[in-house]
């Protein structure tokens, strides 16, 4: 990278910066608003000694993409609401067989095909719980072009420390949107690497693992031959279906995930201290919930921002301390109400918690969330 | 024989007596390895265990070994 | 099983799950003759299977082995060995595994000639649900779904996989066990995409609901159904009529993916 600003697109910061994590293994599928990723990446990869390929389905590519990871590269993929839909089951492989992976989601308006090019903030429940059965998942968000970078590097070193899929959810209008940033140089932004075992073959049990941790993962042709499989296995990886074996795992499984929140969970909050409303927003949203919030302010009104950049795990405790200090929350997305009902659920009743919901094909404007602003901080119920 | 190719029996010598080891454990008494003797060395025994009831008559021929899908023959060629 | 076989297998999974007679263990033991006689490194050796009776194959091997989704075996073993060209890679997978919900996979692995070598194990049914019928079940037998006899056809899958662009394609029987454990080796050694479609027997579901008889009567009658290319050519249309060939079917030469996709490489290295 150069230190000199340029003018980037959100979906190049998102190429950009997983280049920039070691990402060496990209498999996608042509869907708008995300292509621009798998463009970039067809030229850029194979001059940095990457593999792209462009897969036959959305499916092929999620299988391409564990395949890839277990040989010991770091592996992506991106796509949009109906590839997202189509590559479900096998993000729960990943998260069952603990393969670190990166899997980008620029929104679009849904649901089925939707409007390819409306932006859309409707995959935030289908990113926590599209794959079936219980599991955790670690999906950020960015607003910004170079966070989209800085995300993108952080969705790669969770995933190889926590052998994780992480879900990366953009929107169209971050994806689509250029911005003058000066992009981190090398060394600049953490970079991690999955923990390899150091034991003998004959010592390596591939799922033993502390009960909060990711085990050691041996690479594909270096020797260890282990097995992996998306059926409940012991720490052998051989399948079980043994109830106290089955539990260990799935309870390690979120463990992993759930006593590691302070490594995980980010969030930006702005003149929250003196607010009595704050508006929860993220992705492009925040943006116009940005300028609102300082018309508001304009006004004299004591208004502040929460915004989370990791949406799950939810920033339950900050959520938390905003609803118990009785402060109103207004959550603004482009959805009908998706991350309003996780905020509903940790304010539990202690605050007035309003949503400012928009999805229509068209970004919400900074006066839309305004006038809500307005309408919550003169009659909603406050302490 | 429908066709003229053979089955695999190179690893194991022609015609030379052999002990046929059974795996009691691992057999699933299918009863391939009967049908597909034609010198009558194995047969079901009480429970329909296999059992290698005229070992005299083995020629080696390795079929058993062969077909078996649980691996639950072994052919142990005598020596010279 | 030969003693210097035994170290290709994980001898602690044994016995196998299959049912008493199916074919599934003898075509592994054929793979595992192919890969002793091919001198194959067990560590750079790597099985993915997918999702069926024919994809717990893999956890009975004792190499790096990947038990997949449903029908996605090829596309999981496409990022095996295209992020590391160097391994040797083994799809096994069944008919109903590969040709549909794996359908759409099977082309396009053929398509860009990738270097796998796939062994498709066909009986003809699916087996782990309790006996469907499949893309390969022929038209009229009996299966769970299909009560009153299959009324769809069946796929030829060698020519489908001709037709996708497939370097080399082969049939075998659980019958033909030499053949098979040659086909195996010849559909490694081609440098591209290889099927090996073995006709396997299952007597629990496809067997008996077609009244196929004992499991030594499902292989014989592999013996007279399976027949080579030059017999096949003698026979009368109606003698045909119910004969498939063995052998290698097709075989022919273009460009590996991978190593197309190393050059392309190369052409940025040192710049």
């Amino acid at each position: 990278m150069s230190s000199e600003p340029r003018l980037v697109q959100g979906n190049e910061a998102c190429a950009e910066g997983a280049i920039y994590a070691g990402m060496r293994f990209y498999a996608g599928y042509p869907i708008t608003p995300s292509t621009e990723i798998a463009e970039i990446l067809a030229k850029r990869l194979p001059q940095v000694g990457g593999k792209f390929i462009q897969m036959e389905d959305e499916i092929a590519s999620m299988a391409a993409v564990v395949g890839a990871s277990l040989t010991g590269v770091k592996s992506m993929t991106a796509t949009s609401g109906p590839g997202f839909s189509l590559k479900q089951e096998n993000i729960g492989y990943a998260c069952m067989a603990e393969i670190p992976c990166v899997v980008v989601n620029v929104q679009r308006l849904g649901p089925s095909t939707g409007v390819a090019t409306a932006p859309a903030q409707g995959d935030v429940m289908q990113a926590r719980w599209g794959t079936h059965g219980d599991h955790p998942i670690i999906v950020l968000t960015p607003s910004s072009v170079k966070e989209t970078f800085e995300l993108t590097v952080r969705a790669f070193n969770l995933a190889e420390k926590f052998r994780v899929p992480v879900i990366l959810l953009m929107d169209e209008v971050v994806g689509h949107m250029r911005e003058k940033v000066i992009l981190p140089e090398p060394g600049e932004l953490p970079v991690y690497d999955r923990l390899k075992p150091n034991c003998s073959r004959e010592d390596y049990y591939p799922y033993r693992a502390d009960w909060d941790k990711a085990p050691p993962m041996a690479f594909f042709g270096e020797g260890y031959r282990y097995h992996v499989t998306g059926l409940f296995h012991d720490e052998s990886g051989f399948a079980t279906e043994k109830p106290e074996v089955i539990d260990l795992q799935l309870r390690r499984l979120h463990n992993k995930i759930y006593r590691h929140l302070d490594e995980i969970i980010t969030y930006h909050s702005e003149q929250t201290e003196d607010a009595e409303l704050v508006v929860i927003s993220y992705g492009g949203t925040a943006r116009a919930v940005s300028r609102a919030v300082k018309l508001a302010r304009q006004e004299g009104r004591k208004v502040g921002i929460f915004r989370p950049q990791t949406l799950w795990p939810f920033p339950e405790e900050a959520v938390a301390e905003l609803a118990g200090a009785g402060k109103k929350l207004l959550v603004a997305e482009m959805n009908y109400g998706q991350l309003l009902l996780e905020v509903q659920r940790v304010a539990a009743g202690r605050c007035a918690v309003t949503g400012c919901l928009q999805t229509n094909g068209e970004l919400t404007q900074p006066e839309t969330i305004l006038n809500k602003i307005r309408e919550v901080y003169e009659h909603a119920p406050g302490n | 024989m429908g066709c003229n190719i053979v089955t695999d029996l190179s690893s194991v010598p022609r015609l030379r007596p052999a002990a046929v080891v059974i795996n009691q454990a691992w057999c699933k008494k299918c009863g391939i390895c009967i049908a597909f003797c034609n010198k009558g060395v194995l047969a079901f025994g009480e429970g329909n265990r296999v059992e290698v009831a005229q070992p005299e008559n083995c020629v080696g021929c390795g079929l058993c070994e062969n077909f078996c899908p649980d691996y639950a023959i072994n052919l142990e060629v005598a020596d010279q | 099983m030969l003693p210097e076989i035994e170290q290709y297998f994980r001898l602690e999974k044994l016995p196998h799950m299959w049912c008493p007679g199916c074919g599934n263990g003898i075509v592994l033991h054929c793979l595992v003759k192919a890969i002793d006689k091919l001198c194959l490194d067990q560590d750079r050796t790597v099985m993915v299977s997918g999702i069926g009776c024919a994809a717990r194959a893999s956890g009975y091997l004792d190499f790096d082995t990947l038990h997949t989704t449903h029908g996605r075996a090829l596309a999981f073993a496409t990022g095996v060995k295209f992020a590391k060209p160097e391994l040797n890679v083994f799809v096994l997978t069944g008919d109903g595994d590969c040709t549909a919900i794996g359908g759409n996979h099977f082309i396009h692995a053929a398509r860009r000639n990738i270097n796998l070598t796939t062994i498709v194990f066909n009986n003809n049914i699916y087996g782990m649900t309790g006996g469907q019928y499949s893309p390969m079940t022929p038209n009229a037998c009996r299966a769970t779904t299909s009560p009153y006899g299959n009324l769809e056809r069946p796929f030829n899958l060698a020519e489908l996989a001709i037709a996708a662009g497939a370097t080399f394609v082969g049939r075998a029987t659980t019958y033909h066990t030499k053949q098979l454990t040659d086909l195996i080796i010849e559909g490694y050694k081609n440098n591209g995409f290889s099927l090996i479609e073995v006709v396997t027997h299952c007597p629990t579901s496809f067997g008996r609901h077609n009244k196929m008889g004992s499991p030594a009567d499902m292989l014989k009658w592999q013996r007279d159904h399976g027949v080579t290319a030059m017999r096949y050519e003698n026979l009368s249309p109606e003698e045909r009529s119910d004969k498939f060939i063995v052998g290698v079917l097709h075989r022919c030469e273009a460009p590996e993916y991978t190593a197309e996709y190393q050059k392309l490489q190369e052409k940025f290295r040192g710049r």
